[in-house]
């Protein structure tokens, strides 16, 4: 008893040490990429530049970018990030993104909906607007909220449910998108939602996203997709459907679809979207204007046979089939590193099928051990234990 | 209108690849097919269900499915190892990797891109890495996955509460999808691959037939 104490308590010093050293030493070593007014959390590591081949600006962003993130503008001209040098990413255009099919879920077009809801969530929920919030941060309770808040109103205003969640997912650490998978999964869950939106503001200057719409300034709108997401096409084709009919109805509205190298908890839900609206320099009062122009083509967009209806099928099935590839891939990997040989695996995999004849302890490798000692475990004889 | 066949088989397939994954991952615990399959159904129903912990002053919650199945679970696997020595390495894993996860949300940037893998992968390899250095145990990394997520978790409670940040927790709230059971799943993975290996290469090297743990 005595001696497991003194393990527990050495683990606990451990840890915090561990952790507190790690912490210390990457601070110290850290690299400051860019100018980085102080007390601002979201500018400390500045913004990106994103510009074509003949230095064009394409977009700013406070968006991570790397090698290989694509960007669809306004006019649907798809681009690839070829370089990132500092503050700066090189996209090359590799041409213009085929028309979408046309819609055949049936749209909602101004009704009341019966079933499922629109999800709003914000993981960064301290993000803030510094000309109207002061800050660009406040914890729990960012400016954030309220343009999530109006977006919320004015689906309601048109007949579709909202529901928005406030849930703080603060400090903004990288457990952050782990928290807000939590409240996205309770949405989910609640809520059996039409589409899934966490609203965030991104970082850079204003007038990469302001424009003015019946003469008042309005934030436009970026949508992020998750490249590391087996959802990404279903979740591509909702968000370009989202953005033709916004910028049909309001030119410019959806200044662009940015796809970067993470997963943003859209693998949860085939409609689930990364809204970004205006920047920490822009008004709040902008970027609510933004939402309330967005959220009004919702019911063009959303199917009216609620949750399960859409047009996301062609989407699906790539999907399927990724998955499938990943899972038979794994498989097959994993045989390799187990058996080494290609009849080895062959013989593991006949046997698995009942139809191989080859006894488990017939092949050197595979059988051998103390054997399988219960249905279902492998032939390795692995008993996952210990020691 | 029902639900789209391409969206229907997606969610088929990936529930089977999902859940066959993690019947394999407890199978390796020596759990028995049927007690390894009474889990999972056990974590899948118990998704749809959320227990408030504490209201005030930071919301504390717990689903089933996500949070106390699965604790129960390694809690069982503490107590069912079968060495007194297997059972101090399970528990020294799931602190070990409770600070180091504690310790890489602070460092690793807040924006997932800057990641190679998502940080929710990175905790399950984190685990598996202490769990494959410690122990080389399949036990030690479902506990180590699990509990350094939990403890995680706790972790974050008591930063909360310490700073009197406006938050909430969430022990396993995204239910059996869960990055607790992700992690858990990866980190046994993770082992199971390093063990096969090294036995792998023992074995071409001559040496006797060393089982992995």
């Amino acid at each position: 008893m005595g001696i497991s104490r003194r393990i527990l308590a050495l683990a606990l010093v451990l840890i915090f040490a561990t952790g507190a050293g790690v912490v210390y030493l990457y601070r110290s070593i850290r690299p400051v990429t860019s100018e980085a007014p102080s007390g601002l959390t979201e500018r400390e590591r500045g913004y990106f530049t994103v510009v074509d081949e003949s230095g064009t600006v394409v977009f700013t962003t406070g968006l991570m970018v790397s090698v290989g993130d694509e960007y669809i503008d306004e006019d649907d001209t798809k681009y690839v990030v070829i370089s990132v040098s500092d503050d700066v990413a090189t996209v090359r255009s590799v041409g213009t993104m085929e028309a979408l099919p046309p819609f055949t879920g049936e749209p909602i077009r101004g009704e009341a909906v019966s079933s499922g809801a629109v999800g709003i969530y914000h993981t960064h929920s301290a993000e803030s607007y510094v000309p109207s919030d002061d800050s660009d941060s406040i914890p729990g309770k960012g400016g954030i909220m309220d343009v999530g808040a109006a977006l919320a109103e004015r689906l309601s205003s048109i007949g579709i449910k909202a529901v928005h969640d406030t849930t703080s997912h603060d400090p903004n650490d990288a457990r952050a998108y782990d928290r807000s998978r939590r409240t996205a999964t309770d949405l989910l869950k609640k809520q059996k939602p039409l589409a899934l939106f966490d609203v965030h503001r991104d970082a850079g200057p204003a007038e990469a996203y302001l424009k003015e719409f019946d003469g008042k300034e309005v934030a436009r709108c970026m949508i992020v997709i998750g490249r590391q997401n087996p959802k990404m096409q279903s979740n591509l084709e909702f968000a370009r459907r989202l953005k033709d009919e916004a910028n049909s109805q309001y030119p410019g509205l959806v200044k662009g679809i940015f796809m970067g190298n993470a997963d943003f908890n859209q693998d949860l839900f085939d409609r689930a979207l990364l809204l970004e609206m205006g920047t920490e320099q822009t008004s709040k009062e902008a970027a609510i204007r933004g939402v309330d122009l967005l959220g009004s083509v919702f019911p063009n967009v959303l199917p009216a046979g609620g949750p399960g209806a859409g047009p996301q099928a062609r989407g699906a099935g790539r999907t399927i089939g990724w998955l499938l590839g990943i899972a038979v891939a794994g498989i097959f990997a994993y045989l390799w590193i187990a058996t080494g040989s290609w009849e080895e695996m062959r013989a593991k995999i006949l046997e698995w099928f009942g139809a191989g004849g080859i006894k488990v302890g017939d092949v050197d490798g595979i059988g051998g051990g103390s054997g399988s000692d219960a249905p279902g475990h492998d032939a390795h004889g692995h008993d996952g234990e210990s020691g | 209108m029902g639900l789209p066949i391409g969206v229907i088989l997606l969610i088929i397939v990936a529930i089977l690849i999902y859940f066959g994954v993690l019947h394999r991952v407890l199978d390796r615990m020596r759990l028995s097919d049927r007690a390894a399959l009474a889990i999972i159904v056990a974590m899948a129903a118990g998704t749809f269900f959320d227990v408030t912990l504490l209201r005030a002053p930071v919301q504390v919650r717990m689903n089933i499915g996500g949070g106390l199945i699965p604790i129960i679970a390694g809690i069982w696997l503490i107590a069912t190892a079968d060495e007194p020595g297997e059972k101090t390495r399970s528990i020294l894993t799931a602190l070990v990797t409770g600070g180091v996860i504690w310790g890489l949300s602070k460092i690793l940037s807040p924006d997932e891109q800057f990641m190679l893998v998502s940080p929710m992968l990175v905790y399950g390899i984190a685990a598996g890495i202490i769990a494959a250095l410690s122990s080389r145990s399949r036990r030690a990394a479902f506990i180590g996955g699990l509990g350094g997520m939990v403890l995680a978790d706790i972790f974050h409670w008591i930063e909360l509460a310490v700073t009197g940040m406006p938050g909430s927790v969430f022990f396993g709230g995204a239910g059996a999808f869960d990055s607790s059971v992700i992690s858990a799943i990866l980190a046994v993975a993770l082992v199971e691959l390093v063990g096969e290996a090294r036995e792998k290469v023992v074995k071409t090297q001559g040496g006797g037939p060393e089982r992995g743990n």
